[in-house]
């Protein structure tokens, strides 16, 4: 697992308030079905941008860029010039 | 050593009045004394202001238990305060109410005030410059900061991912968020605030908490200018806005800001100094909006306590034989109404010469009762619910009223049918309503049959997506709901079938002469519910608002709402 993956998934951990366990976190697991919310997407987004010091464009401010770790993962990289 | 017996908690009382037209509550020591310095609670806006009101309350609540004298502000433009999100005024109005509840504080002997700002409170609070002392509490970088979390909200809630609402989209230049709008000149005003700036410029700040958003760590700069400015800085713990902004109903304040709080103003007392407290001399019982139409609190008392709420009456006062109305909470969502709406229809319909009330249960708003607005959906759709609005029912007969027409939304629309069922009710108008009778089968449904049809609908997994189920719940109703429909299936088989509770209490409540007007959002499992219990024959009068949510949000459909309130029986008022 990559750090960006391992950090990722701690924010989700601590932000998303979600029912699954740590377990069930896997990269692409669906966060949404999981119960993510939209207010708590919204806290995730703010997280990512403190710990990856990136903002997120509009054109990435929609539910897929936040659907699971791996996409977040790869929306970090993309920002970061990965 | 056995553990200290938990001290008895000091008794608090509430007073309910407007401030420079800001509704407010002060919270403070039953006893009648209090510390020298006292607490402006300042909370955010929008959404974030529906979740946070009761868990703030209950911080209020807990300073005054100290001993300390609060005064819990509603937003101009928000809530039961004066004005609407079309107020050209909103940021003037804002630092007004800021600035006249400091002067009432100090005018009552005061030395010191404190405020506790969360979000964009905490903003306008570190804006303002009548506090001593701040607690500032998850508060954004800047108003452009904000006003960003508000449109990437809206749009992760919009029905189909990053694509708006069906219908007109906002208005150029506005940002619509969760159904409530910041216009041009509330947008300037927000924007104009910036943390690091404001704290630069500040002059007499003696301490400030501050409490980050989960899991962050100050921002050196903001630190820097706090420090600069002479305040000395405590950090407290980086948690509990998670919490504070759950759904409306399952909001909660955080135990360790809670404690983090109580601790920071404990060790800011002056030993010695305990003015008495005095009627606020500034304070103004009643609200003047345009119209002639006037506000003023309503309190009754209710089995758990005080039952709060709002007449809001035309001008000259309700006149006899008046055709009045009562709006209910909506689940946790407070008197004012899923995005405001009851405040709107209110003064819409008092605009028009009728009177209305609206109200909150217990535990939920400006209500005694639990601290979580409502522990659980039984709570929610119990009895003692149904108790304090039938309470509500008679206080408004007793008024002299011609009629009583009630409004209700999703909890609400139960309350509604509820009363229409046991006392006169002329019209009920009932929202998306989900049960009307609360029992197993409710309790199924009410979760279930949205579910199972989403598999096949992408529109209704959005009610999983944002969270107003949740898998817990969900997991507990789909069990139940297999039991209830193995129970009705076998007694249908033995020649039984059930008694159908909700087609009974429709006719009941139509049998009473009610005029029952049942409105629900398109795809909303309320239409299924009633589908389920009604047959062409006998179903009530349905509109369909198609292109809105639960909430009834965009704001673009507010307006159609508000002309459903007030043509209730048009020409009998």
């Amino acid at each position: 697992m990559s750090d960006r993956i391992a950090l990722i998934r701690d924010i989700v951990l601590k932000h998303a308030r979600i029912a699954a366990d740590a377990a069930a976190l896997t990269p692409t697991a669906d966060l949404y079905t999981l119960g993510l919310s939209s207010m708590t997407t919204v806290h995730l987004m703010v997280a990512l941008e403190d710990q990856f010091e990136v903002e997120f464009p509009d054109r990435m401010l929609g539910r897929k860029t936040f659907q699971s770790i791996q996409a977040m993962a790869d929306a970090v990289e993309e920002l970061q010039g990965g | 050593m056995p553990p200290a017996a938990p001290q008895p908690r000091r008794p608090v009382e509430r007073l309910r009045y407007y401030v420079a037209g800001a509704f407010t509550v002060e919270h403070r020591p039953g006893d009648g004394v209090c510390a020298d310095t006292a607490v402006v609670l300042l909370p955010p806006m929008g959404y974030e202001d529906t979740c946070a009101h009761r868990p703030l309350r209950v911080l209020a609540d807990a300073l005054a238990a100290e001993g300390f004298v609060v005064l819990q502000l509603e937003w101009p433009g928000l809530g039961d305060s004066v004005g609407d999100d079309a107020s050209p005024d909103l940021g003037e109005r804002w630092f007004a109410a800021i600035q006249a509840a400091c002067g009432a504080l100090r005018a009552r002997g005061h030395t010191r005030v404190a405020g506790v700002g969360v979000r964009v409170g905490a903003l306008l609070a570190l804006a303002a410059p009548g506090f001593d002392q701040l607690v500032l509490w998850a508060m954004p970088t800047n108003g452009r900061a904000f006003l960003r979390e508000e449109r990437v909200f809206e749009r992760m809630s919009a029905p189909v991912a990053g694509k708006p609402y069906a219908g007109p989209g906002p208005e150029p230049g506005t940002v619509e968020a969760a159904g409530f709008v910041y216009r041009a000149p509330t947008i300037a005003a927000l924007e104009a605030l910036d943390g690091t700036s404001l704290a630069s410029a500040r002059s007499g700040l003696e301490r400030v908490l501050l409490i980050e958003r989960d899991d962050a760590v100050p921002a050196p700069a903001l630190l820097d200018a706090l420090g600069t400015a002479g305040a000395r800085v405590t950090v407290g713990p980086a948690a509990g806005l998670g919490d504070l902004l759950e759904r409306p109903y399952k909001a909660a304040l955080n135990d360790a800001v809670r404690g983090a709080i109580l601790d920071w103003f404990a060790a800011g007392r002056v030993p010695g100094e305990h003015p008495r407290i005095h009627p606020g001399p500034t304070a103004e019982l009643r609200l003047a909006l345009p119209n002639g139409v006037t506000e003023h609190p309503w309190v009754a008392r209710g089995e758990v306590g005080e039952l709060s709420g709002i007449v809001c009456e035309p001008a000259g006062g309700a006149r006899p034989g008046a055709a009045w109305t009562t709006f209910y909470n909506a689940g946790g969502m407070r008197r004012s109404g899923p995005n405001r709406l009851w405040t709107t229809a209110a003064r819409a319909l008092a605009a028009q010469g009728s009177p209305s009330l609206r109200f909150d249960v217990r535990d939920v708003g400006d209500s005694d009762g639990s601290d979580v607005a409502h522990r659980d959906l039984d709570g929610m759709y119990s009895e003692a619910s149904i108790g304090d609005a039938l309470l509500a029912w008679d206080w408004v007969h007793a008024q002299n009223a011609g009629n009583v027409d009630v409004v209700g939304l999703c909890s609400g629309a139960f309350l509604g049918m509820q009363v229409a069922s046991r006392r006169a009710v002329r019209s009920a108008l009932l929202f998306n309503g989900l049960a009307f009778v609360w029992n197993d089968e409710a309790r199924a449904s009410d979760m279930t049959s949205e579910v199972g049809r989403s598999l096949f609908d992408g529109r209704r997994w959005r009610r999983l997506l944002t969270g107003r189920i949740d898998a817990v719940e969900l997991a507990r109703s789909l069990a139940l709901k297999g039991r209830v429909r193995g129970s009705a299936t076998l007694a249908r088989l033995r020649g039984h079938p059930p008694p159908d509770d909700v087609a009974e209490l429709i006719r009941t409540v139509t049998g009473r002469g009610t005029h029952l007007h049942l409105v629900s959002s398109d795809g909303d499992p309320s239409i299924a519910y009633l589908q389920a219990h009604t047959t062409l024959k006998t179903r009530p009068k349905l509109t369909i608002l198609p292109g809105v949510d639960h909430t009834i949000r965009p704001i673009w459909a507010h307006g159609h709402v508000v002309s459903l309130v007030t043509g209730m029986n048009p020409g009998a008022r």
